[in-house]
């Protein structure tokens, strides 16, 4: 909790209150915090972090209960307030630093303490009944390769067919990738959220080791969280990685760019493209998925009001829906209803959680969800 | 009555979701921009609708409860009651009514800003002055502050283009000033049907009424914006020249003195130059170019142009993007991290009196010691009023320091009471500038505004201790 640059975030807030509401000059759209457009209190915004870390620190406020599972509700490190910030404060640093010490004092909210011991027992964050349909999709994967699939536990147990999607791709690119079967474990994203370093670092040095030992030169997620993860949080964990790490949609715009793949169907949809957090302000990837969309025949592509780098988080960020899946949901529907406010008929996305987040809200919208690589191999028609 | 009794019937009234007392939360509006102390309120209740304002104003007089209102809390003195309630009022936002023809914008108060002028521009209108703190700031906030910003050399303070309030008295009651009091008037002109009731309001800082709606003057979007920048080598140079054009009235919209300490900052790259007179001209194209050369004709007097295009450019750039001002100092504090702090004392003065109140600041400072307490400051101005400026004394400090932000306020009073003594107008005051010395000047004035208070307000419910005014 003290150190040196934890210590300094803390003073470099000068409290301008900018991180509640912005104003986007292009096109004038609001709001960059998810949680405080839907509650309204200050806690909510980013400087009511730092009030609350700051208080915590200088033993104003200890830490009980009821805080604990306000600070694990509160923010969804969807980074938005953090581009934003004037004085470049690393809020996702203080948020997770706060979560480090209410998960020392084991004041962890209940469903993440299970799910956090699901991940060190199973490797995973999903249960025993999904990971039964998981192996169908990546079984004849060798597991060895330079190309390695990190399918992801979201695209191997609750979207198999997205991954099934994925390695389409990758056959007709590249033939067989390597997967890492059993020795595939998460991430370590949520373990990293919840402020659970010892586990997080376990888990890096795992993925990493498994991975030279698979050969791969180079890494390829479908999961966005994964991808950055494997990006730009193991370097800080583990020394001397021998693997680059792309996503999928990287992978699909330099195919397109090589003339390795081709489009023969037509897609007829109006679309827009949902920026996941982890893809975009974290790994700064807006330009590939657009470039898919616009590759694809019959694709009519608008842009939502908040996009890019001001795209609005779809209320999935370190696992909402799990503490508070009325206020994930009411998230889900602002983003939802921005999309038909473009006039899309459909959402694509390339991040399995923000599928599973945005599809209830969409639901009731009658608005469509598509994951990009799914879209990707029916435009290429494969089978 | 217990506080548990309280917040059950603010539950009443707006709903369980819009209340709260968790300690975590009052802390998180315990300050806001300012140097004070934290000081939790002791709930904070998020009304929706002007009835629910008027219900809780209603419920405080009665149990004697103090209210302070909350905007953005971008407030740089002070400005909230201790052991109060805080109310705010940012679910309260939107423009209420755009009037072409009349020239004006109707708002709720918890509208920012940022928010308004966006809305604004869209349709080819403006305020007059727009705040240094726009995107959080909000206009009942600014009015009950009488805020500034770096345009009023056009248009003045906040307090200058209201037309008209909706204010909330103690008693619960809606009151409308201007035009608009009476039922068939619309709101088109602030003086009206007798006293100016809407100047109560504007600067109150809240101790007469709830300020719910602001209906403010609106101007054509100017057609076209230049920016040029003259150099000189002394101060009083370069505001001889800037009273020059302000003497005769030159349509500039933004000046800005700059002073040694500030030209690196904001001018990279011109150097060794005593002060910097960057300027806005707005109107039509033809009007901004005979401007133009005519503000050179008096700015050359005594100082020379800066032709660098990058500078310029970079000058544009700075102007544009001068409401986002809270980097800024930072850059001063590379040292310490950009961990800084700023207590920013903002003064009304006649345009010629800034040589003296620049040098009376720096002498202060250095009389204090403050290379001692790690603190830095400067003095700049910029043209916050037609026929003056705002100079203001910024004291920058290191927060992580208790001695370092014990001595910036200390500092910050003494400099108050100086360039008070001096003649100077200190603007909105808070707790920060609500000093004796200061309040004692007032003299019958204060007893004017004292019995005022214990009038409207008998139970003294809205916004306590603000202009040291005692609780009865």
């Amino acid at each position: 909790m003290k150190s040196e640059k934890y210590v300094k975030e803390l003073f470099l807030c000068n409290r301008c209150g900018y991180c509640r509401r912005l104003i986007n000059p292009n096109t004038g759209t609001f709001g960059i915090c998810p949680t405080y457009e839907v509650k309204g209190f200050e806690s909510y915004t980013a400087r009511g972090t730092i009030n609350i870390a700051r208080a915590i620190f200088e033993r104003r406020l200890s830490i009980d209960k009821r805080l604990a599972d306000h600070i694990f509700s509160k923010c969804l490190m969807c980074k938005n307030c953090q581009i934003h910030c004037p004085s470049q404060v690393d809020i996702t640093l203080v948020t997770r630093t706060i979560r480090s010490h209410i998960f020392a004092t084991g004041l962890l909210p209940e469903p993440l303490k299970e799910r956090d011991a699901f991940i060190e027992l199973k490797h995973s964050v999903f249960d025993k009944i999904l990971q039964s349909r998981a192996e169908t999709t990546c079984i004849m994967l060798p597991n060895k390769g330079n190309i390695l699939y990190f399918v992801g536990c979201y695209d191997k147990y609750v979207y198999p067919y997205h991954a099934a999607a994925t390695i389409k791709i990758f056959k007709k690119a590249f033939g067989d990738v390597a997967y890492l079967h059993d020795n595939e474990w998460c991430c370590g994203l949520p373990i990293l959220n919840d402020g659970n370093y010892d586990l997080a670092e376990k888990i890096a040095r795992h993925n990493v080791n498994a991975i030279k030992a698979s050969g791969a030169k180079l890494v390829i997620t479908s999961c966005p969280g994964c991808y950055s993860t494997l990006k730009s949080e193991y370097p800080k964990i583990v020394e001397d990685i021998p693997f680059e790490v792309k996503h999928i949609s990287e992978i699909i715009a330099e195919l397109i760019d090589e003339n390795k793949i081709s489009f023969k169907l037509k897609i007829n949809e109006k679309v827009t493209y949902h920026d996941p957090c982890h893809l975009g302000r974290y790994e700064g990837v807006y330009e590939e998925p657009r470039k898919i969309l616009y590759a694809i025949k019959g694709i009519e592509f608008v842009e939502m009001l908040r996009n890019k780098q001001n795209a609005f988080c779809c209320g999935g960020g370190t696992d909402l829906p799990l503490i508070n899946p009325k206020l994930s949901l009411s998230i889900a529907k602002l983003r939802v209803n921005e999309a038909r406010e473009a006039g899309a008929e459909a959402i694509v996305t390339s991040c399995p959680q923000c599928i599973k987040t945005l599809s209830p809200a969409a639901k009731r919208s009658q608005i469509k969800i598509f994951n990009l690589p799914t879209l990707v191999v029916n435009a290429m028609g494969i089978r | 009555m217990q506080i548990a009794d309280v917040k059950k019937i603010l539950v009443n009234i707006v709903g369980e979701e819009n209340v709260s007392d968790e300690y975590f939360e009052r802390i998180c509006y315990s300050r806001g921009w300012s140097a004070e102390e934290p000081f939790p309120p002791l709930m904070i209740v998020k009304p929706q609708s002007k009835e629910q304002i008027c219900e809780i104003v209603r419920i405080a007089s009665r149990f004697r409860l103090p209210i302070s209102v909350y905007g953005g809390n971008s407030e740089l003195v002070g400005s909230h009651a201790r052991w109060s309630i805080a109310l705010d009022i940012t679910g309260l936002k939107g423009i209420t009514n755009l009037d072409e023809q009349s020239m004006t914008v109707t708002a709720l108060a918890g509208t920012t800003w940022e928010e308004l002028l966006y809305e604004l521009h869209r349709r080819g209108w403006t305020t007059g002055p727009r705040l240094h703190s726009a995107p959080s700031a909000t206009l009942g906030g600014s009015v009950a502050l009488c805020s500034n910003g770096p345009n009023g050399a056009k248009y003045g303070l906040v307090g200058h283009q209201v037309i008209g309030l909706e204010v909330i008295l103690p008693s619960g009651e809606i009151v409308k000033t201007g035009s608009a009091a009476h039922r068939c008037c619309k709101q088109f002109v602030r003086y009206a049907w007798g006293s100016d009731l809407t100047g109560l309001f504007i600067g109150s800082h809240g101790i007469f009424g709830i300020i719910t709606e602001v209906t403010l003057n609106i101007y054509p979007l100017p057609e076209a914006e230049v920016v040029v920048g003259y150099e000189y080598e002394s101060i009083e140079s370069a505001v001889k020249a800037l009273y020059e054009i302000q003497r005769r009235r030159r349509p500039i919209e933004m000046v800005r003195v700059q002073v040694p300490e500030t030209i690196e900052l904001s001018w990279p790259g011109v150097n060794g130059k005593s002060a910097l007179l960057p300027l806005v001209i707005t109107g039509t194209r033809e009007e901004v170019e005979i401007w133009k050369r005519q503000i050179a004709q008096l700015c050359l007097k005594e100082g020379r142009e800066i032709t660098n295009a990058e500078i310029v450019e970079k000058a544009i750039d700075y102007w544009k993007n001068f409401s986002y001002s809270a980097p800024d100092y930072r850059k001063w504090a590379k040292e310490w991290e950009g961990c800084s702090m700023q207590i920013a004392l903002c003064n009304a003065i006649p345009t010629l009196e800034f040589p003296k109140v620049y040098h009376a600041f720096h002498n202060l400072c250095q009389k204090e010691e403050i290379d001692k307490y790690k603190i830095k400051v400067y003095c700049g101005a910029f043209t916050s009023l037609p026929n003056g400026l705002n100079a203001t004394g910024c004291i920058i400090y290191d927060e992580r320091e208790i001695s370092s932000w014990v001595k910036a306020k200390e500092l910050a009073r003494k400099a108050t009471v100086l360039l008070t003594e001096m003649g100077h107008t200190p603007q909105y005051m808070g707790r920060l500038k609500s000093i004796p010395e200061v309040i004692s000047g007032l003299g019958s004035y204060m007893e004017l505004m004292k019995a005022l208070k214990k009038t409207i307000d008998p139970n003294n419910i809205l916004n306590p201790g603000q202009f040291l005014i005692p609780e009865y």
